[in-house]
């Protein structure tokens, strides 16, 4: 038997292709935020208390040439510390229960997004992650450390266009991924979310960024999930996705030995 | 010199897929030992015969964006020709270079660009030839 009556989340994500909602854990977002700046303090070697540290002012401490050596170097830092993974799925994880299963695979390294005015070395052009190695059953859950809004945040395509988009793909008139963004630029949303919420969406559905003409910097952290039994693309399970839970079902599964068979040692 | 990388997300001409990561880090290695300094690479779309991210590299390229192209291998380079030299005009005319850094091979000039041909075809005809030796 087949079930399909969704819930109202789930439709939005059908429909919409992505999900903005307040963080379901305000003690774990707080702690995420304490500890990049406690770790991009410790990076950059500044003097400043976590309390007047204001992301929204990164630039004045980051330039262009040393951004993505930062931003490596921040990644590596927070993956390190302990509890920042369970932290993260903290944010979300009734609506990631919800929309992916609750018996999921995640991201091994969560990733973090720095966006200074201006700059030109960060940019990732219109994209599915699907068309670079993703398996289409991931989801992205993004987590925002500032208020984002028009190019200080990401686009995506409206997820009513996704026919004409496959369509027009193929397009000989379509030569660079400029011409892409250019054909499409009337249908792609700025997403405006703020500090303290969360977006979940459908890396399948095309997005990315443009140069952040703003005056204030974006940070923002993303990591993907996906049933842990849906199938694996290029990122596979171990180098880049780890189980998080399995219930106990699939642990007796997994375990399971035939009468007379001997156990694996 | 700038370098911007260029990587695959689909399979080569040889038939060979590699992890992302594993084609930034050969192309970081590669950049470092020649001193060039390396631009995030642009990842070509898994579509088949897709080439928007290399078209739009040439694009950048030709606006003098950069200094030269950091390919992951040879054998991430298009199979029609004609596409191939849409690159090799570009790299003449604007004095720029490629560099393939799995095979550690820089290309700039005619007479590199005849030899990196005569690989491809030989690789690309490798592909038909028997794979297993009988001793």
């Amino acid at each position: 038997m087949y079930y399909n009556n969704y819930s109202k989340s789930e439709k939005n994500y059908l429909n919409k292709g992505l999900i903005i909602k307040e963080t379901e854990n305000k003690k774990s977002l707080f702690y995420i935020n304490k500890i990049i700046k406690q770790k991009l303090i410790k990076i950059l070697k500044i003097n400043i208390k976590i309390k007047n540290f204001n992301l929204n002012k990164l630039h004045n401490y980051i330039n262009e040439k040393n951004i993505n050596q930062i931003r490596l170097s921040l990644i590596e830092s927070v993956n390190k510390d302990k509890n920042f993974k369970k932290e993260f799925l903290k944010v979300a994880q009734k609506m990631l229960s919800n929309i992916v299963g609750n018996e999921l695979a995640m991201q091994n390294n969560i990733n973090l997004s720095i966006q200074i005015p201006n700059d030109e070395s960060s940019l990732l052009p219109i994209h599915s992650d699907t068309w670079s190695g993703d398996s289409p059953f991931e989801t992205v859950l993004w987590l925002p450390m500032v208020n984002c809004y028009k190019t200080k945040s990401m686009f995506i395509l409206d997820a009513k266009k996704m026919n004409k988009f496959n369509k027009i793909f193929k397009n000989k008139k379509i030569k660079t991924i400029s011409d892409l963004y250019k054909k499409f630029k009337k249908d792609l949303n700025f997403i405006k979310i703020n500090y303290g919420n969360y977006l979940l969406f459908n890396q399948n559905i095309p997005h990315g960024n443009l140069i952040n003409t703003t005056n204030e910097t974006r940070i923002s952290l993303n990591c993907r999930f996906k049933g842990l039994f849906t199938p694996y693309s290029q990122k596979e399970l171990g180098s880049f996705f780890s189980p998080l839970k399995l219930r106990a079902a699939t642990k007796i599964g997994l375990e399971y030995k035939m009468p007379g068979e001997k156990k694996n040692k | 010199m700038i370098f911007k990388g260029y990587i695959s997300s689909r399979k080569l001409l040889d038939g060979s897929i590699n992890h992302q990561k594993v084609q930034n880090l050969v192309i970081r290695d590669a950049c470092h030992k020649r001193k060039y300094e390396y631009k995030l690479s642009l990842t070509e779309y898994g579509v088949k015969n897709c080439f928007l991210a290399f078209n739009q590299i040439l694009l950048e390229i030709e606006k003098d964006k950069f200094d030269g192209i950091a390919f992951y291998s040879l054998t991430q380079l298009p199979e029609k020709k004609a596409d191939r030299e849409k690159l090799y005009k570009i790299i003449i005319k604007k004095k720029k270079k490629i560099l393939f850094s799995l095979e550690n091979k820089l290309v700039s000039n005619i007479s590199e660009i005849r030899k990196l041909e005569n690989l491809l075809k030989i690789k690309y005809l490798l592909k038909f030839t028997p794979k297993k030796i009988k001793y």
